[in-house]
């Protein structure tokens, strides 16, 4: 799509080890479209790559992000450096950028600061039903991540935008 | 709910579960052909814009509300010449004319879309 930019548009990311999940919302109700970006190898440039892709569709005005740099949070270098290079490139092109952490938006989504994030997921589902289908199952301690998941993050961290809307710059 | 983007169709299609494929069927057009309809790079056919009345049950401005929006505001522009070119005549027809064209042109001041 190629059109002007449009305000109101926001663009909620969750990165992983294995990609992203991302969530476009024009309001709280619904997302208008949604995705996980996967890549094997190189992967920081092939997300850079999708999520620029993104934007040059969307030309959302805002970029909701999780905050990496908690204390308790447990991401890797490669992730924070990547969710770092997305703000960057965000605040490069004008656009706000939101960051929420773990606990506003267990908070936000589920009213448990410390849900965990199936919990969320769950409850994301519920309030859009149309990615009830997408829904992983709770993981089993000795499971990995299902790759879905990053996908309710990502629509858990619009949700949460709607509900508090205060930019961190 | 404001209207952001420019088409509603690859919207409409995730949000009702279908695939591309299943949707190009349902429009008889290539995959290919929907995709580009989709992303807005092919401009909707008539069978298109009426097939996602059909399919969907929501109307043109809805589900393309910037074609409509760029459709509207050319006919709101011509309507205006023509209003202009009409309004030395007094007669009665010309009169019925000019009341449709000023009804037209307040409509869409009324129900101007938010993109």
């Amino acid at each position: 799509m190629n059109h002007s930019r449009m305000p109101g548009l926001v663009l909620a990311v969750r990165p992983t080890s294995r990609g992203f999940g991302w969530a476009l919302f024009e309001g709280p109700l619904a997302p208008v479209d949604w995705g996980i970006a996967s890549a094997k190898v190189n992967k920081s440039a092939q997300c850079m790559i999708r999520f620029k892709q993104l934007l040059d569709q969307y030309h959302p005005s805002a970029l909701v992000l999780e905050k990496f740099d908690e204390e308790d949070a447990h991401h890797s270098e490669r992730i924070r450096a990547l969710a770092k290079t997305m703000r960057g490139f965000a605040n490069n092109r004008d656009m706000d950028t939101l960051i929420y952490g773990r606990k506003e938006v267990g908070l936000t989504v589920t009213g448990n600061a410390k849900a965990s994030r199936h919990t969320v997921a769950s409850a994301v589902a519920e309030r859009f039903p149309i990615l009830r289908p997408r829904l992983p199952e709770a993981r089993k301690l000795w499971q990995s991540e299902d790759n879905r998941q990053c996908l309710f993050d990502a629509a858990a961290l619009g949700i949460t935008h709607y509900a508090l809307t205060r930019p961190r710059n | 709910m404001p209207r952001l983007l420019p088409s509603y169709l690859h919207t409409l299609r995730k949000q009702s579960g279908l695939s591309q494929p299943e949707m190009a069927a349902l429009f008889d057009v290539t995959g290919s052909a929907m995709s580009r309809f989709e992303n807005l790079s092919r401009h909707p056919t008539i069978e298109l814009i009426i097939g996602a009345e059909v399919i969907f049950g929501q109307t043109a401005k809805d589900v393309f509300p910037a074609l409509y929006q760029e459709i509207e505001r050319d006919i709101v522009e011509r309507a205006r010449v023509l209003r202009d070119d009409l309004k030395s005549k007094t007669d009665p027809a010309t009169r019925k004319k000019c009341r449709l064209l000023t009804e037209l042109i307040e409509r869409t001041k009324v129900t101007k879309p938010a993109i």
